[in-house]
């Protein structure tokens, strides 16, 4: 259809209008509605979709007629009396004839913005009214499913008319009618070929230089930056402008569009805008979620001007809005492949037009004003806010720094300015603000070496003076060389050599230092190609043939190999050589009294920078005979033997001294420790200034500019992946060059060029490639400079100095994330088992080649950041390299990138591939290797595969599970909670007790009176019924899970309605049990130890699919905190609800077990779960031994009340009921069932909790019940197990109890449970009159007849 | 995209692309053709790599 006839079609269904439907009928969801409800049902987000807006109103309020006024406004919209129902798992939109809107006038804006809203009740709106200053802060706050930003205008606006009591005209449509009437009109069509066109092939992620690496997960954390424009500025692009016929927004559009081209160097762009579709006029005053959000893509090939690029940028919008109806959740679904949650699909810039709030007047005396909520969550990278007056951003905290955010809105304005000054500059020529360094000084004078009698050169050996050094250079009579001959030095690192090097020097020569290993015939390759008059070796000067010797100023000869692999004699002049050697010791601070320890051998270039830095300020070089095997204690005596006081080193050594050292603390001579050759990481800098308190220079340069061009001093650690390589030395200029040639931004990469008077002349015998590599300098306004282009890519941070990020040949770009292999090769072979390793791309897929282990992902995942992590790893005896050494690429196998079908194996891969065959393939064949994404998957439909999996397999997964695991297989893997590549935990090791876990001081004398219990886990069943008991009699403090303190409060409420328990008043502390001091300062953490008596230990994650690695931070490391927490209050007592199953391990098997009775051993413990359980068990137990008083309490199963018979419906016991209800029959088990009810294990905790802390308790019921007893309770018949799991097998997944079986065994399971003997803990429960109920007929009817009675 | 020989005072050749403003002391030597003609150029004609200045005068 075209555009035209696409246009009418639509006008012809405006005219139609929008029907009312049926009175009291329900509507289905807008697509953007159900993308939201998705979102809820997957519990993912929920929070974040909220609308808000808020007033601060001055003057006369009436608060009584504000409250009608509201309940008014949600009379005349359907939205605002909307609740979303499920009827056969579809979702519908139903309008309430009345509601009453939740109204308070007390609280802090915070606590009314924390909580979600339960989709299937109206209104989903509510209302807070609260004194603020002289006046009043009104906040309105919905859920997005029925408001978008438009509608929180619209209802304000009319709150304050009927306020006023104006009688407001009907609403026109309302936003079921519009539902309801968009479901019957068919556009997509269309709307997804264009999108469709419109999108292929953009990479999806837009490569912005970030300050941190992007995170797997964001926090969307945001904050807010503003840049004002100068003054008269607004006016003057507004009439650019109206002058070119277009608008502000295009034009702000286009300059986004160049400076987000030139930050990640690009020129295909993709922005995001919010779109209305409140296309009908009737729908203008309708409250409702009708916003959408449109890609904007715009092509930049070449160098546009400015005002060709406002034109692409008005094509790009208008055509996008005329498509602009299609969700843009079905857009994504459109571009299909594989995605990541660390970003935002499509695009991840944003861009608003903005609206400055002014006052308006709601009454005679009553004026309101916006008032500013706090920053709404970054769900972008930036969101570009366009008001009158100038530029906001807002920006994920996680990515950048504000001082870079400055700088993006300083080049907004920058282009703004530009293009309103002269439209018809190229958008690569806009000069954006770089770096201005000061200006190369002067050429360094001459320099000397003096003959004195200090010591020059200094070895275990022997200690040379300068008389000595001098006397030995001059004896080697060398005079006559001619000026700039070239003499080989095949001598070892040593004394004698450096006398050699300074002769040759002295005599007018230039030296070329030859490794005295390496063979004959090579050694002679390099004096050949560098036309060398002779050599000097341990039998002193030899002459040789050679071409005649054009005199000049040349000071040495070092041969480098390049990437191509031959050899390049790179040639360095003494203007050079002067000029590094100056700017070092300047640097350095180096003088007469320092002692520099050399690593570096004499044929590497980083020697030059200890020779003569050092030779010529009278200092002393010392060096070792094998540098290469000096470990951190040989270090240490060799520099205390020497006096050493600086170390010049390969930073691959210095990282093995520097983990060496970690955690010692060392003092030394040495006051600097100069490193180079490779990056330096953050972690190991820390560890090392931890240890040796002595900074670290890192030194960067290329032999062709002569040694070292850039240097970094950090004298504290830094918070970098790797140390930057710094700012450059004052004889350098240093430049970062686009791809378009010209200077990058701060803080945008670039090719780094280095140029000033740090240059080689270039490589001996290759002037074609000294003229490729060494080119015209057009910055420096130096004429005829040259500088030199590294092949290395860097970007200059704000604070000016650089940072390395690899070379430029090898950068991958995969899904559009820039891609440092070497990054990637260092942490594969960083692994014991990798031999070696290379990283490529093979289309959109990151691929490793290693030796050795084949699949690390585990491994890289705790490392790298998920997007370095390979998709593909191929496994090879060796990756196959050539004489050179590089990489051969071209004898690497092929990587087929769709990849063979292989049929799903284990009942967990057989369920994912049915449900994703089911929900996303069409029923099509899904594989172990399928993507989720790739077989056409999107996050809409990810909802329904996890709530489909739910189901089947009872394993509750986050929606980021089909995002972090790379096929079938691997999320299979998650479900089993086996993932093949965690390794087991060491569980001896866990449960050793860390040494600051111990009692110091008194606990403080009680002042108060009464007692104060803390209590976690007090949301879960057991918790419940603890809490609905220590509560009344007790002051009670809940640790929970919560924004505020209310928050936390209320879901303890939730928990008592949900068990049918009485109200009591809770304490709310919010608090999460995974983190250090449960997330409190260290203030509050100390006021909590203070204030509590007495500690109940309940809470926990209960998962029985997860590994121990994902359990292990809350239930052990809560455990920790709650020792700590303790401890730190003079010895808390303890009570820890533990659990019977720690002594499941196979060393008990068939044992009678007592109270008495250790669980030391945890072999045979299976699952994630109960091992986590154990060690917490055994940690409490030692805190006991460092002077915590603790109880552990070990119930076995837990039932519903005995009296109720109120249970928790979703645990293993009451599903196994319920099935047997369902299948009319029970199993012939051979064991017996034991069940406490939970009533008597709270009571009997409780009483504990009560009365003091000491013994251990085991709470097994031994009146236990038969499967006859259960059958006969249930009325039910006893079969053989083979037909029960006949019975089962045919029934599931509709069962009960398919959340915890996939299969059953094909023999009747036996159960080797220990005998419990708890006739201790019975006999001091029925001292205080607590007895446990028998799990009998009677109990079992009760648990069945409340199940009933429930659901 | 074609490429000119350039060279400068000190005698020291490169090459830059044609069209572009040519930088300050630096001057087209006559020759222009594919980046990798002016390199094959060069090797010709570049048969001195000492800088003008770090000659004996």
């Amino acid at each position: 259809m075209s555009r035209l006839s696409e246009r009418m079609a639509r006008v012809a269904a405006q005219r139609a209008g929008i029907p009312r439907r049926a009175p009291g009928a329900d509507a289905p969801l807008a697509p953007a509605q159900e993308r939201l409800w998705f979102l809820d049902q997957a519990g993912f987000d929920g929070d974040r979709y909220l609308c808000w807006a808020a007033h601060e109103l001055t003057g006369d309020l009436d608060v009584p007629r504000m409250r009608r006024a509201i309940d008014e406004l949600a009379a005349r919209h359907e939205a605002l009396r909307t609740a979303i129902v499920v009827r056969d798992g579809v979702p519908f939109q139903h309008v309430l004839d009345e509601v009453e809107v939740p109204f308070s006038n007390e609280g802090t804006i915070p606590e009314f913005l924390a909580g979600g809203f339960d989709l299937s009740r109206a209104p989903l709106m509510r209302v807070l009214l609260i004194p603020h200053g002289a006046g009043h802060v009104l906040a309105m706050c919905w859920h997005h499913i029925v408001c978008d930003g438009e509608t929180t205008g619209i209802l304000f606006e009319e709150l304050y008319a009927l306020y006023r009591g104006e009688r407001l005209a009907p609403v026109q449509a309302q936003y079921p009618d519009y539902a309801a009437w968009l479901a019957a009109r068919d556009t997509g069509a269309a709307d997804r070929a264009f999108w469709a066109e419109r999108l292929a092939g953009a990479s999806g992620l837009l490569d912005l230089p970030l300050d941190r690496p992007r995170p797997a997960r964001p926090t969307f954390d945001g904050v807010r930056r503003s840049v004002v424009y100068p003054e008269g500025f607004a006016v003057a692009l507004r009439a650019w402008a109206q002058g070119n016929r277009t608008t502000v927004f295009m034009t702000v559009l286009a300059a986004l569009n160049v400076v987000l081209a030139r930050l990640a160097d690009t020129d295909d762009v993709v922005i995001g805008t919010p779109v209305s579709d409140r296309e009908l006029p009737e729908l203008e005053r309708t409250a409702g979620m009708f916003v959408n959000t449109v890609a904007l893509r715009t092509r930049l090939t070449g160098n546009p001007t400015l005002r060709q690029v406002v034109r692409l940028a008005r094509e790009t919008t208008m055509s996008a809005l005329d498509h602009r109806t299609l969700p843009f959740d079905a857009v994504v679904e459109l571009t299909g492949g594989r995605r990541d949650l660390s970003h935002n699909p499509v695009f991840q810039v944003m861009l608003v037009t903005g609206e400055p709030g002014g006052a308006v007047e709601v009454a005679p005396g009553l004026s309101a004003v916006a008032y500013e909520l706090s920053a709404p969550p970054a769900r972008f990278d930036l969101t570009v806010v366009v008001e009158g007056d100038g530029v906001h951003i807002d920006y994920a905290t996680d990515l950048f720094d504000a001082a870079s955010i400055d700088a993006i809105g300083h080049h907004m304005v920058t282009v703004l300015r530009a293009t309103v000054a002269d439209a018809d500059q190229g958008m690569w020529d806009v000069p954006l603000q770089v770096h201005r360094p000061a200006p190369v000084r002067a050429a360094a004078p001459e320099w000397e070496i003096r003959p004195t009698d200090e010591p020059a050169v200094i070895t275990d050996t022997e200690t040379v003076t300068y008389r000595e050094l001098l006397r030995r250079a001059a004896a080697l009579d060398l005079a006559g060389l001619p000026p700039g001959g070239v003499v080989g030095v095949r001598l070892p690192t040593g004394p004698d050599a450096v006398a050699a090097i300074v002769g040759i020097l002295q005599a007018g020569g230039a030296y070329l230092p030859l490794d005295p290993g390496h063979p004959d015939e090579r050694v002679e390759r390099l004096l050949t190609a560098a036309n060398a008059v002779g050599v000097v070796d341990r039998d002193g000067f030899h002459p040789r043939d050679h071409a005649p010797v054009e005199p000049s100023s040349l000071a040495y000869v070092i041969f480098t190999s390049g990437s191509t692999g031959t050899p390049k004699g790179v040639a360095v002049g003494h203007e050079s050589l002067r000029a590094f050697t100056r700017a070092f010791v300047d640097v350095h601070g180096l003088t007469a009294a320092d002692r520099v320890l050399m690593i570096p051998p004499l044929t590497f270039d980083a020697s030059v920078g200890d020779l003569f830095p050092v030779l010529t300020t009278g200092g002393a070089l010392v060096l070792h005979p094998e540098p290469a095997r000096l470990d951190a204690d040989g270090l240490l005596a060799f520099v205390e033997r020497h006096g050493v006081t600086a170390v010049d080193t390969a930073a691959s050594l210095w990282r093995r001294w520097a983990d060496e050292l970690a955690g010692r603390e060392i003092d030394w001579p040495v006051r600097l420790m100069m490193v180079g050759g490779e990056s330096v990481p953050g972690t190991a800098l820390a560890s090392w200034l931890a240890a040796t308190g002595t900074p670290l220079v890192n030194h960067y340069g290329p032999t062709e500019a002569t040694v070292c061009a850039t240097t970094y001093t950090a004298s504290e650690p830094v918070g970098l992946l790797h140390l930057p390589i710094g700012a450059e030395l004052p004889h350098v200029r240093a430049y970062v060059v686009d791809s378009h040639g010209g200077l990058a931004p701060d803080n945008v990469y670039g090719e780094l060029h280095l140029a000033g008077d740090c240059l080689a002349w270039g490589y001996l015998g290759q002037p074609g490639m000294t003229a490729e590599r060494f080119g015209p300098d057009p910055f420096s306004g130096v004429p005829g400079a040259r500088m030199y282009r590294t092949g290395d890519l860097v970007r200059r941070r704000l604070d000016g100095t650089f940072e390395f990020a690899g070379r430029k040949d090898r950068q991958l770009k995969v899904r559009g994330h820039r891609i440092e292999p070497g990054e990637v090769e260092a942490a594969l072979t960083a692994h014991p088992a990798v031999g070696d390793a290379h990283v490529t791309s093979a289309g959109d897929r990151l691929v490793a080649y290693v030796t050795g282990e084949a699949d690390l992902r585990a491994w890289l995942r705790e490392r790298l950041p998920d997007y370095l992590v390979p998709d593909v790893f191929v496994a090879l005896d060796a990756v196959p390299r050539t004489s050179h050494g590089k990489v051969d690429t071209a004898a690497l196998p092929e990587v087929t990138v769709s990849t063979p079908y292989e049929a799903p194996r284990t009942p967990a891969e057989q369920a994912v591939a049915e449900v994703w065959s089911a929900v996303v393939a069409g029923d099509r064949r899904v594989g172990r290797r399928d993507n989720f994404f790739e077989l056409g998957g999107h996050s809409l439909l990810a909802a329904r595969v996890l709530a489909a999996l739910k189901d089947r397999l009872g394993v509750a997964l986050p929606l980021r599970a089909l995002f972090e695991t790379a096929d079938l297989a691997e999320l299979a893997a998650t479900i089993e909670g086996t993932r093949a590549t965690s390794d087991e935990p060491d569980l001896l090791v866990e449960a050793v007790l860390p040494a600051d876990i111990q009692v110091t001081r008194a606990a403080r004398v009680r002042e108060r009176p009464g007692t104060t219990v803390l209590l976690t886990g007090a949301t879960g069943f057991l918790g419940a019924h603890l809490a609905a008991r220590l509560a009344p009699v007790s002051e009670l403090l809940c640790l929970v899970r919560a924004d505020t303190p209310a928050a936390a409060e209320a879901r303890v409420r939730a928990g008592f309605a949900a068990q049918g328990l009485p109200e009591a008043p809770v304490v709310g502390v919010p608090g999460d049990l995974g983190s250090p001091r449960f997330g409190l300062s260290e203030a509050d953490f100390a006021a909590l130890a203070d204030r509590v008596d007495v500690i109940c230990h309940n809470g926990g994650l209960i998962n029985f699919a997860e590994p121990y690695s994902r359990l292990r931070d809350v239930n052990v490391g809560g455990t920790l905190e709650i020792l700590r927490l303790a401890a730190l209050g003079g010895g808390v007592p303890v009570h820890h609800v533990s659990t019977l199953g720690v002594h499941l391990g196979k060393a008990y098997q068939s044992r009678r077990i007592t109270e008495a009775d250790v669980p030391e051993d945890p072999a045979g413990l299976g699952g994630g779960y109960n091992q986590t359980k154990w060690v917490a068990d055994r940690l409490v137990a030692r805190a006991r031994e460092r002077g915590v008083p603790v109880s552990i309490h070990r119930p076995a199963r837990i039932g519903g009340d005995s009296r109720t018979g109120w249970g928790n419906d979703g645990d293993y016991f009451s599903r196994l009921l319920a099935t047997m209800t369902r299948l009319g029959m029970a199993p012939d088990m051979p064991y017996d069932e034991d069940v406490s009810p939970v009533d008597h294990v709270a009571d009997a905790i409780v009483h504990h909790v009560l009365t003091g802390a000491g013994e251990d308790h085991h709470y097994f019921n031994e009146a236990t019940i038969t499967y006859a007893e259960i059958a006969a309770a249930l009325g039910v018949r006893l079969v053989a197990w083979e037909e029960w799991r006949a019975a089962v097998h045919d029934g599931l997944p509709d069962l009960p109890l398919a959340a915890f079986v996939t299969e059953l065994p094909e023999d009747r399971p036996a159960f080797p449970r220990p005998w419990f003997d708890c006739s201790r803990t019975r006999g001091v429960l029925a001292a205080a009159g607590i007895t446990c109920p028998p799990a009998d007929r009677a109990l079992i009817r009760r648990y069945v007849e409340a199940m009933c009675l429930t659901s | 995209m074609t490429h000119l020989v350039v060279r400068n005072d000190e005698e020291q050749y490169s090459i830059w692309q044609t069209g572009r403003d040519i930088p300050d002391g630096w001057h087209p030597d006559g020759f222009e053709g594919t980046k990798e003609e002016c390199l094959a150029h060069i090797e010709e004609v570049w048969t001195d790599m000492r800088p003008k200045s770090a000659r004996p005068a």
